[in-house]
């Protein structure tokens, strides 16, 4: 085994060589280092440090005022509810729905679920995405006015509250005038407490490779998925510094990037990623394209930004595992979302049809330092090697 | 020949073959001479309660809770228990317990391993004899007198008859032993001596239970008690094989748990807390865990391993969980269990002392306490008594310091210019300041306040410029091993030695020596004496008739 994050003190043998990796200093030696000597990467590489993080919590970055009235002018989004009494306004019609079809889901064109095929109807009521030109999040396509590309379809781009312009997040421009999406909303306090509560959804980072942790033109930024639990202290933060192991079981979670660090800020080059989550405490999964962090790091935590493209038809089934059986309480709309998302997409543009396949997003992070515990590291470097990812060592330094 | 050179030759073999026919004898009668206490009533400590129901009864009965501390005494708890008595509040908790240890042994799904007899098939009496005899034996540690075993089925008849369930009468008559001062109490009884007309001698069952509590911190097993009435205690060979036995036995462990427990104050963990705010990472597991890391690596170093008690001060290997990983700040290979783990050599880390169940015990709830720290340094380590602070001590001054001080090495300069204040804390400071780069949770650290940690100083004139060098320090002071030997033989005796022990002490101390520190030596030592064994009561009058002292009231009526 080796750990990665050492501070201070440690020493581990490792249960396949028995071998001893050491860590020592402020941020610890990379141990990576010493197990990557196959690899182009280890050269030079004696002195360099490895720090590993765990996730504490994740939520949308909807950028929202007090009333909501800047961004929903309009009002927030109407529910399925809303949707349903006006496609059936009187109480007759309504009884004969709920005895043809069941439930106020089945309001499909023939009684379909519009959760599993939202395209069987158009809601009646409006559908209120957000019309604020502030948003949180990263350029993702590299323009300024969210032009089309050969791989991006034309959008709206918003400016950061700091006044960044060309931010991506058409994500945000659906969902952020859903109420349980908005701060203290359903879904923002489930995903925010996911990650303290669901083993399942354990999310690690490991950044290896870095000379100083200030600034670093060059780092190795590896995510995995964890299994093991988060300590929380009295007043339910989490506790910096746990041991937390990679899952064995979840070599397809593994994915790695280089990254800089400028002014104690990590900035990654784009990596597909896909992550365990599980918001309401169903288990699934994330894929998330061009992923890219922009992380403040500091002395136990870091927060920031995870910001990248999700696949459409992912994204779409993910969602639906979170929000079918809680319609009666989301206040969401499912057609609605289904077509803005579509209609709103901007990313991986498919050639032959101009049908843009993904749509951006970004995420507010944070996380608290962790020891990151290898069980095989080889295993691990195998997994990385066959999944096709960039090849790392061209871009060394 | 010359003839005086043949008579001294004649004299020497004479002497010899003496010696070779009666070696342990001899080996014995050279120890030096101690004078041995009064026998003891000991009262049974939860732990010890805990070990006779596992043995007894099986490791699956539930125990309804633990009783009342004993007061410490002398350095240990185990001398408390000489002079405790039983109060009415916790004679109703033995009562309680008595009850569902009676009823649980009884129920269906452990009759059959209660029972050796069947007890539907008439006559009952004979069947609740046996068991009584049995398990009366065990829980007395002694046979039952026939008045014993008569009133403990009086009580079955009896709840039999109201009841009209054998199980129910047989539960009444074993928690009749339960709440017996002949269960809750180790009375130790003597006998005359027929080798010393004018002594007395520890009877064959005082015999076993003494050895049995050093060893196991447990009653005797059926074994011991076997062994104790055919009187082979009182022969070399039978003692020695059943010391040997009983050191060989995974219940030495256990035993040496005990011991530690009380020689390391360990239930001051009882009455610890640790500020949340500053300490977020000191959670109620890190404190168990803190208490059993200490205990697991001291008894993997001490019996497991049988290496030089002294390293206990340098030792780096030890144990981890994922919770106390999070306040050392290193990786837990297996976060979920206990595992092994070595500190390394650079980490600053080395022995006891460096572990967060000493320097977390030792520390105020939000800061650290080098004076605390080195008092008990002192105390628990090298047997010294740190006086208390005179009653007249101007505090204020000091928390007037405080406040201005950066670091605490600076608050307590003003401690050691005072001249009431300087005789203790110069003895309590320099040790204590020597493990400030560990906070009050035991989180290493470089800095306080933003100045660094000045570690340096000295114990007893040996020099040291940090922990580990400190923990060399105690390795090499002869007072950390001649503390141990007091405590161990103290504990073993259940009274604090005396001076007339004193030469006894010395020469165990050469023979620790001698082993090379080893803790398992030093026990077979002690448990293979004349001196462990010894009592100072006269003989008594009427040979043939046991003498104990009286146990102490149980001051209930709801007892009876």
């Amino acid at each position: 085994m080796r750990a990665a994050g050492c501070q201070g003190e440690r020493v581990i043998t490792s249960a396949r060589t028995g071998a001893c990796a050491y860590c020592r200093g402020g941020f610890g030696v990379s141990v990576l280092a010493a197990l990557f000597l196959a690899t182009p990467l280890a050269a030079g590489a004696a002195d360099k440090q490895t720090v590993g993080f765990v996730m504490t919590g994740w939520r949308l970055a909807v950028n929202e005022t007090e009333d909501g009235k800047a961004e929903c002018p309009a009002g927030f989004q109407y529910s399925n509810l809303d949707n349903w009494k006006v496609q059936y306004p009187t109480e007759a019609e309504r009884d004969k729905m709920h005895q043809e079809f069941g439930f106020r889901q089945n309001r499909g064109k023939d009684g379909e679920n519009v959760w599993l095929y939202p395209d069987t109807v158009t809601d009646p009521l409006p559908f209120r995405e957000v019309q604020s030109k502030i948003g949180i999040g990263v350029n993702l396509d590299g323009t300024q006015d969210g032009a089309a590309t050969p791989t991006s379809c034309v959008h709206e781009k918003f400016v950061s509250p700091e006044g960044q312009t060309g931010i991506d997040n058409q994500l945000y421009r659906v969902l952020g005038c859903q109420k349980p999406f908005r701060r203290g909303g359903m879904f923002d306090t489930r995903f925010s407490n996911e990650k303290k509560v669901e083993p399942f959804a354990r999310f690690l980072i490991e950044i290896s490779d870095i000379d100083n942790l200030e600034n670093d033109a060059s780092v190795i930024v590896t995510t995995f998925k964890g299994s093991d639990k988060l300590v929380a202290d009295a007043a339910g933060n989490v506790i910096p510094f746990s041991s937390q192991r990679v899952d064995e079981r979840g070599p397809q979670y593994i994915h790695r990037t280089r990254g800089r660090i400028v002014n104690g800020v990590l900035y990654t080059e784009p990596m597909d990623i896909l992550f365990a989550a599980a918001p309401n405490g169903f288990p699934s999964e994330t894929y998330l394209q061009d992923m890219r962090l922009q992380l403040k790091l500091g002395d136990t935590s870091a927060q920031g930004l995870m910001a990248g493209y999700h696949d459409l038809r992912q994204w779409w089934k993910a969602f639906v595992k979170q929000t079918m059986s809680l319609e009666h309480v989301t206040q969401i709309s499912a057609p609605g979302v289904y077509q803005a998302i579509i209609r709103l997409a901007d990313g991986h543009k498919d050639p032959a049809t101009g049908q843009c396949k993904s749509i951006s997003a970004a995420y507010e992070v944070s996380f608290v330092r962790a020891f990151i515990v290898h069980p095989d590291m080889k295993s691990e470097l195998q997994v990385v090697a066959q999944s096709g990812q960039k090849p790392l060592a061209a871009a060394s330094k | 020949m010359n003839k005086k050179l043949l008579y001294s030759g004649l004299g020497a073999a004479v002497v010899l073959a003496a010696a070779g026919g009666a070696l342990w004898l001899l080996g014995r009668n050279s120890e030096p001479p101690v004078k041995g206490g009064p026998p003891t009533a000991r009262l049974i400590s939860s732990e010890q309660y805990a070990h006779a129901i596992s043995y007894v009864f099986g490791p699956d009965v539930k125990l309804p809770g633990s009783f009342p501390p004993v007061q410490r005494t002398n350095g240990l708890v185990a001398l408390g228990t000489a002079q405790a008595e039983v109060t009415t509040s916790a004679a109703e908790l033995y009562v309680q317990s008595a009850r569902s240890i009676a009823a649980q042994a009884t129920d269906p799904t452990r009759r059959d391993f209660l029972m050796n007899c069947a007890p539907a098939q008439p006559p009952q009496d004979a069947c609740a004899r046996n068991v009584l005899t049995r398990y009366g034996r065990l829980l007395f540690r002694r046979p039952l007198t026939d008045a014993e075993l008569n009133e403990a089925l009086g009580k079955v008849q009896e709840t039999t008859r109201v009841s009209g369930d054998f199980y129910q009468g047989l539960a009444s008559g074993l928690t009749s032993f339960l709440i017996s001062p002949e269960f809750l109490f180790f009375i130790e009884r003597t006998e005359p001596d027929p080798k010393s007309p004018h002594h007395v001698r520890l009877n064959p069952s005082s015999m076993a239970t003494r050895l049995s509590l050093l060893l196991w911190d447990a009653p005797p097993d059926e074994d011991l008690l076997d062994a104790a009435e055919k009187g082979e205690l009182y022969t070399k060979h039978g003692l020695e094989r059943q010391v040997d036995r009983m050191l060989a036995s995974t219940k030495l462990e256990q035993g040496v748990r005990s011991f530690l427990i009380d020689m390391l104050v360990f239930e001051k963990f009882d009455s610890m807390t640790k500020d949340p705010v500053i300490y977020p990472a000191f959670t109620d597991k890190v404190a168990v865990d803190s208490r059993e890391q200490t205990l697991r690596t001291l008894v993997d170093h001490l019996v497991v391993r049988d290496l030089d008690y002294r390293d206990i001060f340098t030792t780096r290997r030890t144990f981890m969980t994922g919770d106390l990983g999070m306040v050392y700040r290193v990786p837990v290979d297996r976060p979920d269990i206990w595992t092994p783990y070595e500190f390394p050599a650079d980490s600053g880390r080395a022995g006891v002392l460096t572990q967060v169940s000493f320097l977390a015990l030792y520390s105020h709830p939000g800061r650290s306490s080098p004076t605390q720290r080195g008092r008990a340094m002192r105390e628990v380590f090298l047997c010294q008594v740190v006086p208390t602070p005179p009653p007249d001590v101007d505090f204020s001054k000091f928390e007037a310091a405080a406040t201005t001080a950066t670091t605490a090495r600076e608050r307590l300069t003003a401690h050691r210019k005072n001249p009431a204040c300087a005789g203790c804390h110069k003895i309590m400071d320099p040790i204590g300041l020597a493990l400030e780069k560990f906070d009050g949770s035991g989180t290493g650290r470089q800095r306080e306040n933003g100045l660094p940690i000045d570690t340096s100083g000295d114990l007893d004139n040996v020099a040291f410029t940090d922990a580990v060098g400190l923990g060399k320090a105690m390795h090499d002071d002869p007072a950390a091993t001649k503390c141990l030997v007091s405590r161990v033989f103290d504990y073993a005796r259940g009274y604090k030695a005396s001076s007339g022990d004193n030469a006894w002490l010395t020469d165990l101390n050469a023979k620790f020596a001698k082993s090379g520190y080893r803790l398992p030596a030093l026990l077979r030592d002690i448990a293979t004496s004349r001196a462990f064994y010894a009592v100072s009561a006269t003989a008594v009058s009427a040979p043939g008739v046991d003498r104990a002292p009286a146990a102490p009231p149980l001051r209930t009526a709801s007892i009876q």
